[in-house]
Formats: structure tokens, C-alpha cells, sequence
């Protein structure tokens, strides 16, 4: 579970690599691999570290044209997923 | 279909010993095969009779040797990893075919090695991808029946950087029904395998253009046929489960599956029956060809 104070990470060695406007990521550690939507990718690249999913979901409301708040649930759930699969890592920077 | 050179050979056999050399090719590559078995070498002519070629051009990919001496058949690669022996020469057979798959996949490792059937009609080819059971063989029987060229049965062998794929035929063989309703999908595991002929006129000669590639999934309760479509990354990670290809290479294979994807159709195909099943393939090839073909006419009209 993803805490509010968290700031996710992409975690080291993953590979991402584009394929139109989806993104295709392998975790050469658990050898798995995902796909995320457009949408998805969004939040994947705000993953650096720097940002909590507060933070996420106001950089985000501008191009969604919606409130952060509306944001939350959809945000917060990605996260947690790329988090339960291996792909980023949680924790206050 | 040119017959394969026979010849006596040396090496590290005693000078007595007679035996017979092939040669397997793939596209610019080929593998030598040096045996002093008649019955290993016979199995594995069966299943690659297609493949088997006299022509000294070409890079040779490597040299495998079986012996057999007192009821014991030993495979021999270039590497001491790859040395087999066993008393079943169906098994050294087996073994002698993957120990060749192998070279040619180091041989041509840039290209992607897929699990899967291919066929193609007014060169372009429709991919079947699947696990053992999926129906890739019965399906690729039921195109050719149809009067589609045959590429493969296993092997969809595929250069991403132009999207196309190489002929690479094997023995065609597929399961036959007892008559019997399967309890379970993985009861089609225990059906006899028949040999499909297949003529040479009816085969692939070069690589062409990938039309499509479907993922197959045999559900036996299944009333109709159902496709539907991947997205790319999708279809990237579909074909990642059928890759032939070892751990070490997957970023790599990663980025040509994104590259390949990004320009060619995916679509996951669920299918009770092998001709319902075709006859969707067929309809889909047929509906890309006409959008291939306004697209080209749109582009002369300028």
C-alpha cells in the first residue's frame, strides 16, 4: 500500500521501452513484464522520486482537465500496482 | 527438391565407418550434419526434409556429428556442452534437430525466434502464436488447405526491422481427433500427430511481409470464434511469452518486439473448431489486403 508521504521511484535497472503511444516495462530482476496504457505511462514517468501522489495528481489535473482530487483514486491505484509488480519503489525520498 | 550431397566423412571417425553429411539451411546459414547412423539420420531428414540442401553458399552456422556404436547413439556439437548420447535414436534425432535450431539461432540472433505457425497468401503471412495444444499446427494445416503457402509449423523466424518473416519449414504434423469430446484442454496433449504433406511448389521460398499475428487459444466449449484485438504493447507482451529466445538477450528483444508491433496487427483468436477458425483468419487477411490495396492506390492517385 502506497503512503500519502511516499514519493515513488521507477526501480533501479527496469527497462522501459515506447511502442506507439503505450509503454512496454521489463524487470529483468523478476524477469516480468507489463504494458501500460497512455494513461498509465502518464503517471510512470512522474515516478522519479521527487513527487508524492498528491503531487502526481496535480501535475497531471491540467492536461486531464480535471481536479487533483478526482485524480486521486485512479492515481493511487496505479501506483500501488506498478508497486505490487516490482516496478517502482515507495518511500519518502 | 534438390537431394542433399552424400558423402563419406573423416574427422574423428574411423576411416572405415561410412556415413552420410547434410547440410540444414536457413536463409544465408546452414548447419553441417556429419552421421554414421542411418537410423538418426533418417528420423531427422523426416522432419526437416523440407530444409535439407546441397549448395556450399553461405555461412556455415556449425558442424554437429552423430556416431553410433553398440545400441548407443551420441549427438556432438561444438561446444563439450552439447555433447548427447542415449540408446533411442528418436531421441538422438530429437536432440540432433534442437542442437541445429540452436546454431542457427546464434547464428541469426538478429532475429527474433517465435513459437509459432506461419502461412501466407499474396505474400504476406498471418503468425499463429500458442503454446503445445494451442492449434497453431491444425490451423496453418487448414490455410494450406485453403491454398496458403506454408512457412512453418514452430518456428516464426522474424526480422523486426523490415517486419518480415523467413520460411522456415519443418514437418508438418498435427493432432487428429479420437472422436471423443476432451474432458480438458490439455487432454489434446494425448491425441496421435499425422504428417501433413506438404509439396515444395506449396512452400515459402524467401521472407515476406507479416500481415498479422494472432495468439490462439483452443477452448473446446467455445460456440463461436472470437478475436479480439491486442493494443501493440499488447501484442509485445504476448509474443514475449512465446519467444524462443534466452534471458539475456530480453531488453534487446524487447525493443524489436516494440519496434515490430508498433507496425503490425495483433489479435488474441479463442476457437473450438480448426475451420471456423480459419475461415476468421481468412475474412481478416482478406479485409487487410483491401485496406493494403486502397492505401496504395490512394498513394499512385497522389
Amino acid at each position: 500500500m502506497v503512503d500519502t508521504r511516499d514519493k515513488p521511484r521507477q526501480s533501479p535497472g527496469v527497462v522501459s521501452s515506447e511502442v506507439l503511444d503505450e509503454i512496454v516495462i521489463y524487470c529483468p530482476g523478476t524477469s516480468k513484464a507489463v504494458s501500460l496504457n497512455a494513461s498509465a505511462c502518464a503517471i510512470w514517468e512522474l515516478c522519479d522520486g521527487t513527487r508524492t501522489v498528491d503531487d502526481i495528481c496535480t501535475e497531471l489535473s491540467g492536461p486531464a482537465g480535471l481536479p487533483p482530487n478526482k485524480l486521486y483514486e485512479d492515481v493511487s491505484g496505479a501506483v500501488s500496482h506498478l508497486y505490487e509488480l516490482g516496478l517502482i519503489d515507495c518511500g519518502p525520498a | 527438391m534438390v537431394q542433399p550431397e552424400r558423402e563419406s566423412f573423416v574427422g574423428s571417425y574411423p576411416a572405415s565407418e561410412k556415413g552420410e553429411t547434410l547440410r540444414l539451411r536457413f536463409a544465408s546459414h546452414y548447419v553441417t550434419i556429419s552421421s554414421s547412423s542411418p537410423e538418426v539420420t533418417a528420423d531427422f531428414r523426416s522432419s526437416v526434409e523440407l530444409m535439407l540442401e546441397s549448395r556450399l553458399d553461405g555461412t556455415c552456422a556449425g558442424k554437429l556429428q552423430v556416431t553410433a556404436r553398440t545400441g548407443t547413439f551420441r549427438v556432438l556439437g561444438p561446444a563439450a556442452s552439447d555433447a548427447y548420447e542415449c540408446d533411442d535414436p528418436e531421441a538422438a534425432a530429437n536432440r540432433l534437430f534442437h542442437a541445429a535450431i540452436k546454431l542457427l539461432m546464434a547464428a541469426r540472433s538478429d532475429l527474433l525466434w517465435i513459437h509459432g505457425g506461419v502461412a501466407a497468401r499474396a505474400r504476406r503471412a498471418m503468425l499463429l502464436c500458442g503454446t503445445s495444444g494451442a492449434g497453431k499446427s491444425t490451423l496453418v494445416a487448414a490455410l494450406l488447405a485453403r491454398g496458403w503457402t506454408y512457412f512453418s509449423d514452430e518456428f516464426a523466424v522474424v526480422d523486426p526491422r523490415t517486419a518480415t518473416v523467413f520460411p522456415f519449414p519443418i514437418a508438418l504434423y498435427k493432432r487428429v481427433s479420437n472422436g471423443q469430446s476432451l474432458a480438458k484442454v490439455e487432454d489434446i496433449q494425448q491425441l496421435p500427430k499425422i504428417f501433413i504433406e506438404t509439396p515444395a511448389h506449396a512452400v515459402g521460398r524467401g521472407p515476406v511481409p507479416i500481415g498479422g499475428v494472432f495468439f490462439l487459444s483452443y477452448t473446446p466449449r467455445a460456440e463461436v470464434v472470437q478475436v479480439v484485438d491486442c493494443s501493440p504493447a499488447e501484442g509485445v507482451l504476448e509474443m514475449l511469452k512465446n519467444s524462443l529466445s534466452t534471458a539475456p538477450a530480453r531488453e534487446q528483444e524487447i525493443r524489436r518486439l516494440c519496434d515490430l508491433m508498433s507496425r503490425v496487427p495483433s489479435a488474441r483468436l479463442s476457437y473450438a473448431h480448426a475451420r471456423d477458425a480459419s475461415d476468421r483468419i481468412d475474412a481478416r487477411f482478406a479485409r487487410s489486403q483491401s485496406a493494403s490495396l486502397a492505401v496504395a492506390q490512394s498513394r499512385r492517385d497522389g
